[in-house]
């Protein structure tokens, strides 16, 4: 029975085809859309994943990672005072302006941490060396962002602010989610080149994050707790909780993931109907044949296999179709800056929700052989 | 002898309809007989032969086919008796446009549960083994209908019910394919209804019944040469001696 849904399909290519496209359709936009979503969920807090802290401590209320308010840095030290701090190191963020070659400005962030330290975010370098940050005026930059900061070179000399700086490396992947370029640099320098340098007070006494590494053995949320009893208006984040808290800001409090999980949703809507659709029609076109196999003695549940089988097989076609399509456009955006993230459990899960569709979509049709009279046969 | 079909007092109700398709109709079709339906449009030939092959309930009356009395099975029931008894054949032969005429043969094979390996045979015994790669659109309409034929003998099923079998046929295909439901009535012990206007068809019938307005209206009986001496027999133009036995 499955082989006449089979045969249907090879035997009808316009509507075969045209049900594998509603599929590639819905499966494009779903990955793509969700891949799309899930390169700026890990941009958002990639910075905190990658750290080695154990505790990233800001100010109260601090909503994500980029937006970030200055501390005064002497709290380093009563940090570092805390039963089961092993480590603190200092970690400044701060918004501040590219100058182009051609005179127009880019928003940068700047991003100050001491390259001989344990705790920051290891730089994936794609050319050059962390090291070299040591040099005068030295940044390193992702090279994914050199299109908007002019296409600056290794050793180039810029303006960052109102100050000169050379470019000594480019990483590789290190992007915001805000697509901001990250402009890596040491401490001192970080607050020279970011508004954190314009703030109040003197830019030597504040800093934004401190990174803390526990003691071996001692329990992370139980120093946290600690850090925030002994040191007023400060928060201590868990990595982890930090990192879900950027994330949730971006995705859930400014609507992004939504927008990004309502389009996935429409497009599963409409590659749903044209899927059924396509599917409908074939089932009416073979109306009698069906009526034919009800009056040869055959079960609602065989008949409903020939349809689910069509469905199935067009759901199949469609979804490899459409995971290579993904997988080209998801490489294509992200050579042109913009992450897609397809990993297996996102395959994984279009494949189900691609299953659900195909067989969903015969439902229709499947409803419809229910009414047939087998009688019909003898009025044709 | 049993009779494989045996209908009693048999009427037929559409809802919404004014009138009645069938009416009061008592009938019984042996083993190994071909039986001819005629009459007008809407004399209610094949509201009877789907009532027989069990796709319609009769509003009245009791009909049993090999056994089966089709007015108390349920649809689950009637599903597996037409599976095993019936096999259909249709005025517009009602292939699988999509399967070749080998695949509709198997189909029918696959729901009777029998090998599929009978199917090369039973397009053989129709003389279209050569086309068993065909699809119908690439057969004539003659050998659509022998596909048909074959595919309603596919597992042995002890009824075949036709309904117009030569109706889109010239008079050579027509001859041909009745032709071959009679030899299977006389080989195999088939029992054969065919609902036909074809005058063409009564030659191969043991019995003509002619309905009108939903009743039997002449029931007419092929009999062997020799009962012709009586004097009580009639001879078609064909040839076949036939005898007028009831009317209604």
């Amino acid at each position: 029975m499955i082989a006449i849904g089979c045969c249907n399909l090879i035997r009808d290519p316009l509507r075969a085809s045209i049900a594998v496209l509603g599929i590639v359709f819905s499966v494009v936009l779903v990955t793509l859309e969700i891949g799309m979503l899930l390169g700026l969920v890990r941009d958002a807090s990639l910075l905190i994943d990658k750290s080695n802290a154990d505790i990233w401590v800001s100010v109260r209320d601090v909503k994500t990672f980029d937006f970030v308010t200055p501390m005064d840095q002497r709290k380093k030290f009563q940090i570092q005072a805390v039963p089961g701090v092993a480590l603190v190191e200092e970690y400044n963020v701060s918004w501040s302006v590219w100058r182009m070659p051609d005179g127009g400005n880019a928003n940068c962030i700047v991003i100050g941490f001491d390259p001989n330290g344990q705790l920051g975010a290891p730089l994936n370098m794609a050319q050059g060396d962390v090291a070299a940050l040591h040099n005068q005026d030295a940044i390193i930059l992702d090279e994914g962002e050199r299109k908007k900061l002019g296409n600056p070179n290794l050793g180039d000399y810029v303006e960052v602010l109102t100050t000169r700086a050379k470019v000594v490396g480019f990483t590789k992947g290190m992007r915001s989610f805000t697509t901001t370029p990250f402009l890596f640099t040491t401490l001192r320098r970080g607050k020279e080149y970011g508004w954190l340098a314009g703030g109040i007070g003197s830019s030597s006494e504040r800093s934004v994050y401190f990174l803390v590494k526990v003691a071996p053995g001692a329990d992370v949320d139980a120093v946290r707790a600690r850090i925030e009893a002994a040191i007023p208006f400060v928060e201590a984040h868990t990595k982890e909780g930090f990192s879900w808290r950027t994330r949730k800001y971006w995705l859930l409090e400014t609507g992004v993931g939504l927008g990004f999980l309502v389009a996935a949703f429409l497009g599963l809507v409409v590659g749903g109907v044209i899927v059924s659709q396509t599917l409908y029609a074939m089932t009416l076109e073979k109306l009698p044949e069906f009526g034919v196999l009800k009056a040869m003695g055959a079960t609602m549940l065989e008949l409903a296999r020939i349809v689910l089988a069509q469905g199935l097989l067009c759901g199949a076609a469609g979804l490899l179709a459409g995971l290579v399509l993904s997988e080209a456009l998801g490489a294509l955006a992200t050579s042109a800056g913009n992450a897609v993230l397809i990993p297996l459990p996102l395959i994984a899960a279009v494949s189900v929700l691609t299953f659900f569709l195909a067989s969903g979509s015969s439902l229709l049709s499947i409803h419809r052989l229910r009414r047939i009279e087998p009688g019909m046969v003898f009025r044709t | 002898m049993n009779a494989t079909i045996a209908i009693r007092n048999v009427s037929k109700h559409y809802d919404g309809g004014e009138s009645w398709a069938v009416r009061g109709v008592s009938l019984s079709i042996f083993p190994g007989e071909v039986t001819v339906l005629m009459g007008p449009s809407g004399s209610g030939k094949t509201t009877l032969l789907s009532m027989i092959g069990g796709v319609l309930s009769p509003t009245h009356g009791e009909i049993s086919v090999c056994g089966v009395s089709l007015d108390c099975c349920s649809e689950a029931q009637l599903q597996s008796f037409r599976r095993s008894r019936i096999g259909f054949i249709f005025q517009s032969f009602n292939l699988l446009a999509s399967l070749s005429a080998l695949e509709n043969i198997e189909v029918a094979l696959q729901l009777r549960g029998v090998s599929l390996s009978s199917a090369p045979e039973l397009l053989d015994r129709v003389g279209l083994a050569a086309k068993a790669k065909s699809y119908p659109m690439e057969l004539s309409g003659g050998q659509r209908q022998r596909v048909g034929i074959a595919r309603a003998l596919a597992g042995g099923p002890p009824v075949l019910l036709a309904d117009e079998p030569t109706a889109a046929l010239d008079a050579f295909q027509g001859r041909r394919v009745m032709d071959l439901l009679r030899t299977r009535a006389k080989e195999d012990g088939t029992t054969v209804l065919v609902v036909t206007h074809d005058p063409r068809v009564r030659e191969f019938a043991d019995r003509v019944i002619e309905m009108a307005d939903g009743k039997l209206h002449r029931i007419v009986r092929r009999v062997r040469p020799e009962q012709a001496a009586d004097g009580q027999w009639l001879v078609s133009r064909t040839g076949a001696v036939v005898a007028e036995t009831a009317s209604n």
